[in-house]
């Protein structure tokens, strides 16, 4: 195929001045790449999302772009303009005039990719290959990555204030092969809301593969705001390891990109951890959005719950696949699960599939799915008030989606996100 | 301020409305008293613009103007106002947006300027106190679990800001105990006007205790049977529907 060539003479590029491990690290990642190429709708887990797209597009590789991105530009695009902690990535490097980490508390350590010695990107590398090793196309991001940061909060640090974490594209037609690890102390607190932008309206591609650690007692809050350009792909993988008594609440808002997948899974291995993998997606033209996630319930005495919306419009398409999976051992598990889906359009369409897989006995679980059309009663409702029926539908749609945004634990934030979604449902 | 002449619809192709003639003017309340499936419910839907009601003949006419014609918010931005027998739960929609999209709309069909958010606040608090309602009830979704009585409530609230021309109160006082039904009463006599007609829709006197109307109206089989003053309330009280409902007449007349 053409372009595994493209991408092998891209390979060759970014692997020539490492260290002869992390080439080597490079070289299985690839060669797992090489056996496994893209995924196929013949794939169980990629029955229903199509990379044909991906592979008509030869994005490049490029490490050494000097950004020239104004920092009003930068400043207008931003979640939280004014927030206390930022950490800004133009084209996969850290801005430092964008971004503000001095008054990070002492417990907390950035690094980015660049910032990193040969040996702590071995490291980060070794930590990931789990990750990197899933599929034919986290390979890829394993033999390709050029960029990326680690987090660390350490023990019982507590972070008050949000760390805004922005991705921000400028190029068209390239690729950023991320990694990224979040580690959260125990007893250690920490808010990240992570958002994806970008200045072109052609395509290009995000692949990110990210570790998260909570340990005992830590508590992780995480946004994810997808705001990719129009044409943009957009492809994730985070696996989230969960400890004694951890807490874990991530919102993903899927609110725009020609093409996006995330595979998100988080594995309670202790006693007492609570997860929440909360998400919202809204697909319009011909754009799709897949949502992959799991949870895993190794171990007894945890909770876990799941609420993802889907508003379908266009000719758009969406995938919800979440998998519970609750061991043998993992009694007096509760878990609930829940996807809603509400089609605008004709044309547009969701395959959702709940995937329950639970061994052990004495547990509470719980999922519901439902995809429906705008409700004729309430829309009669609010027109009877006087309210035009474009208003009435809009009220409604944000009415639908905004059930995410109130879960968010940070006042602020939830009120930032409600108004985000607001505007999002806009257009 | 609302003229109906012959009024012929029918819902599913059954014909339920059978020839309505009623005049409402400005400053009057009306009750229409019926029995079940007299045609009471049709009769406030079809005013207030529900699709699925086919008007077959005749004609309404409010403020002049062809009423049938008008899309449902049109009607409520000309005034007219319909308090539902069974109000919608909303999930995610604040009861406070409603209010403020509904009030901004009709200012704006009326040329006027959007209230600035404090004016608006404060009238809507004003409100509140009226209808004795917790202003927390305003952050929360439009009637969302909300108990029969606070739905009710809720809908006066909306009716209080957005004073209406003309008001329809569909079976206002159904599952409302008697202390909400003197609220609800309270809040709708405040709103008696000589601008302002209303039209109660029910089915026992109860209502007509706290709301005193200037003419009552017996539907029955789809059409106005008898026409009064508020004395055939009473009567109805008394003698039930049975005399007056044609197709209710083997059942036994307490007299």
């Amino acid at each position: 195929m053409e372009v595994i060539s493209h991408y092998q003479e891209q390979f060759a590029a970014v692997s020539q001045h490492d260290s002869p491990s992390i080439k080597a690290y490079r070289q299985r990642a690839w060669e797992k790449f090489a056996a496994l190429s893209f995924p196929t709708l013949k794939m169980e887990d990629w029955k229903y999302t199509s990379t044909a797209a991906l592979q008509k597009l030869p994005f490049s590789v490029n490490s050494s772009l000097a950004s020239k991105t104004s920092k009003e530009s930068v400043l207008s695009r931003l979640l939280i303009a004014q927030a206390t902690h930022k950490i800004v990535l133009i084209d996969g490097q850290l801005s430092q005039e964008n971004s503000s980490l001095d008054k990070l508390p002492k417990g907390v350590m950035v690094k980015d990719w660049a910032a990193m010695t040969q040996n702590e990107r071995e490291q980060l590398q070794q930590q990931l290959a789990p990750l990197h090793h899933t599929d034919g196309l986290s390979a890829l991001n394993g033999a390709l990555v050029n960029q990326g940061m680690t987090l660390e909060v350490k023990e019982g640090c507590e972070v008050n204030e949000p760390v805004l974490l922005v991705h921000l594209v400028t190029e068209p037609m390239n690729a950023h092969f991320a990694v990224q690890q979040i580690k959260v102390g125990q007893g250690a607190k920490l808010t990240v809301v992570e958002q994806f932008i970008s200045l072109t309206e052609e395509p290009y591609l995000n692949s990110t593969v990210q570790s998260y650690l909570i340990e005992d007692k830590a508590s992780l809050n995480y946004i994810k705001v997808q705001q990719e350009g129009k044409e943009g792909f957009h492809l994730s993988y985070t696996d989230i390891k969960q400890q004694k008594e951890s807490y874990f609440h991530g919102s993903y808002f899927a609110l725009s990109g020609q093409w996006a997948r995330n595979t998100i899974s988080t594995v309670l291995t202790g006693a007492g951890a609570h997860a929440t993998l909360n998400g919202m997606y809204h697909i319009t033209q011909k754009s799709l959005q897949d949502f992959h996630t799991l949870i895993h319930h190794q171990v007894a005495d945890c909770s876990s719950s799941e609420l993802f919306k889907g508003v379908l419009d266009g000719a758009g398409r969406a995938v919800f696949n979440g998998r519970i999976l609750v061991d043998q051992d993992a009694q007096h598990t509760q878990s609930e699960q829940a996807n809603h889906n509400l089609i605008l359009s004709d044309q547009a369409g969701v395959d959702t599939k709940p995937q329950l897989e639970i061994f052990a006995d004495d547990v509470k679980c719980a999922h519901g799915t439902t995809i429906g059309q705008i409700n004729e009663e309430q829309w009669f409702y609010l027109c009877s008030r006087g309210i035009n029926k474009d208003l009435a539908k809009k009220m409604l749609i944000e009415g639908f989606v905004v059930e995410v945004a109130h879960q968010i634990n940070d006042a602020e934030l939830r009120l930032l996100i409600e108004n985000l979604l607001r505007e999002n449902m806009n257009v | 301020m609302l003229e109906i002449k012959n009024l012929q619809a029918t819902v599913a192709e059954k014909s339920i409305l059978k020839g309505i003639n009623l005049t409402v003017n400005p400053g009057e309340v009306h009750a229409i008293m019926g029995p079940n499936g007299s045609g009471k419910s049709t009769l406030s839907n079809v005013l207030a613009g529900r699709e699925h009601i086919d008007v077959t003949a005749g004609e309404v006419l409010y403020n002049g103007k062809n009423l049938l014609d008008m899309d449902v918010e049109e009607r409520a931005r000309e005034g007219l106002f319909l308090a539902f027998q069974y109000p919608v739960e909303i999930p995610g929609v604040g009861n406070i947006y409603l209010l403020k999209a509904a009030l901004n709309a009709k200012r704006q069909h009326q040329g006027l300027p959007e209230l600035d958010a404090m004016d608006f606040l404060n009238l809507v608090k004003e409100k509140v106190k009226l209808m004795e309602m917790n202003e927390a009830m305003l952050y929360r979704s439009v009637n969302e679990g909300f108990s029969g009585g606070e739905k009710k409530r809720n809908e006066i609230l909306q009716m209080a800001v957005l004073e209406p021309t003309l008001a329809i109160l569909d079976e206002t006082d159904s599952g409302l105990d008697i202390d909400a039904l003197k609220i609800v009463a309270k809040g709708v006599n405040s709103l008696r006007s000589p601008q302002r007609a209303m039209i109660l829709v029910t089915h026992y006197q109860r209502l007509l205790d706290y709301i005193k109307p200037d003419f009552v109206h017996v539907l029955a089989g789809g059409k106005i049977v008898r026409s009064g003053g508020p004395e055939l309330a009473l009567e109805l009280e008394k003698e039930g529907y049975a005399w007056i409902d044609p197709s209710a007449k083997q059942s036994t007349v307490n007299l």
